[in-house]
């Protein structure tokens, strides 16, 4: 589509500051009921365990889990205390300031260690991210997986293990190898995906 | 020429500005037919809603959008049975097949997008819709702007303003 037909939609745009100008200021309440619903949608999403499930372990009508996790009530600690503890936590109140991240949840695993962005071919690059093998096989339930991972097998003679990636220091692979043991994880990762599937059947 | 994208931003929390992410956060973007972040079409399709009902519900979704995509949680798990889920797919020329994917937000607002690489997300239309279906022509409108969205990240990579 050229961007001349798309531009017929936005003839006359202001500034997107201005998107919402027309409404009243966004209700920090409501905004606040909604961060606590989805944290725990992705607790239990983090869990494997589905909205049924949930109803299950707290006795609930499976509407009220759809209704807890809509973001529209004003939960209770008692509700959110029964629907964590369903999923094998606890929680705390952990404050921060208005410009502070959130404490990391158990879904946010991301990576140990940054390497950085190093060219393999022509303008090509990766980046090259160290992770535990527990970070990794988190990722990996969660669906936010990396596209491709490095498999290396502790050996002593390290010049026969480290395969060659043009643009890439040595050093830096070793520093990777140190960290990932690949085939421990893909055994861990399929074992619990085995355990998730015998929860389910 | 192809299109720019820019990060959706709601004003909250207040001023506007770009949300805060995890490297694993998936990040909303809107469609720019400039490069500025003022000539993004959600805000056309903001704009073109109406009544001060639907735009407050489509700014309530935007916000639901935003808090689930921080986390990084495959979405379709953030949201109940049906509200996020394929809107439609599509051949591209080249014979792969497209998802549109749609959230339906608060049962008056429609939001279309599709994934992009590197865990980029990209709002194609808001529609206040109260039926289940798509017009033949608002699906048409949506593919074009996917097919505008994936031709020029294919083309000329994701060109953020």
């Amino acid at each position: 589509m050229a961007n001349r037909e798309i531009a017929v939609h936005v003839a006359g745009g202001r500034a997107s500051e201005e998107m919402f100008a027309d409404l009243p200021p966004v209700d920090f309440l409501s905004v606040k009921l909604d961060q606590v619903a989805t944290n725990l949608a992705a607790l239990m999403a983090t869990a494997g365990l589905t909205r049924s499930a949930i109803a299950e372990k707290c006795n609930w009508h499976k509407s009220r889990v759809s209704y807890v996790l809509s973001g529209e009530d004003n939960l209770t600690l008692k509700t959110i205390m029964e629907f964590a503890g369903a999923v094998g936590y606890d929680f705390d109140v952990h404050f921060r300031k208005f410009d502070e991240l959130p404490a990391r949840q158990p879904w946010e695993h991301g990576v140990t260690e940054s390497l950085g962005l190093f060219p393999v071919q022509g303008n090509q690059s990766v980046m090259i991210n160290m992770q535990t093998k527990h970070e990794v096989k988190a990722d990996l339930d969660n669906g936010s997986g990396a596209p491709r991972y490095f498999s290396f097998v502790p050996v002593f003679d390290q010049s026969t293990m480290i395969p060659s990636l043009p643009g890439a220091s040595t050093s830096t692979l070793q520093l990777v190898s140190s960290s990932l043991i690949a085939n421990e994880v893909e055994y861990e990762y399929t074992h619990a995906r085995t355990e998730k599937l015998r929860r389910f059947d | 020429m192809g299109v720019f994208f820019t990060r959706l931003m709601v004003g909250w929390p207040e001023p506007l500005r770009r949300p805060v992410d995890r490297p694993e956060s998936w990040k909303v973007y809107v469609v720019c037919v400039a490069e500025r972040p003022g000539a993004n079409t959600t805000m056309a399709d903001v704009r073109a809603l109406g009544s001060v009902a639907d735009k407050e519900a489509a700014r309530n979704s935007y916000i639901k959008f935003l808090n689930r995509a921080q986390t990084g949680v495959n979405l379709s798990a953030l949201y109940d049975e049906g509200e996020c889920h394929v809107a439609f797919t599509y051949t591209r020329e080249d014979g792969s097949i497209e998802k549109v994917w749609r959230i339906w937000g608060n049962s008056k607002t429609r939001l279309y997008f599709v994934y992009l690489p590197d865990r980029r997300i990209v709002l194609l239309k808001t529609l206040a819709k109260r039926v289940d279906q798509l017009s033949e022509g608002e699906e048409s409108e949506i593919r074009d702007i996917a097919e505008a969205v994936i031709q020029t990240y294919q083309s000329m990579g994701f060109r953020e303003v």
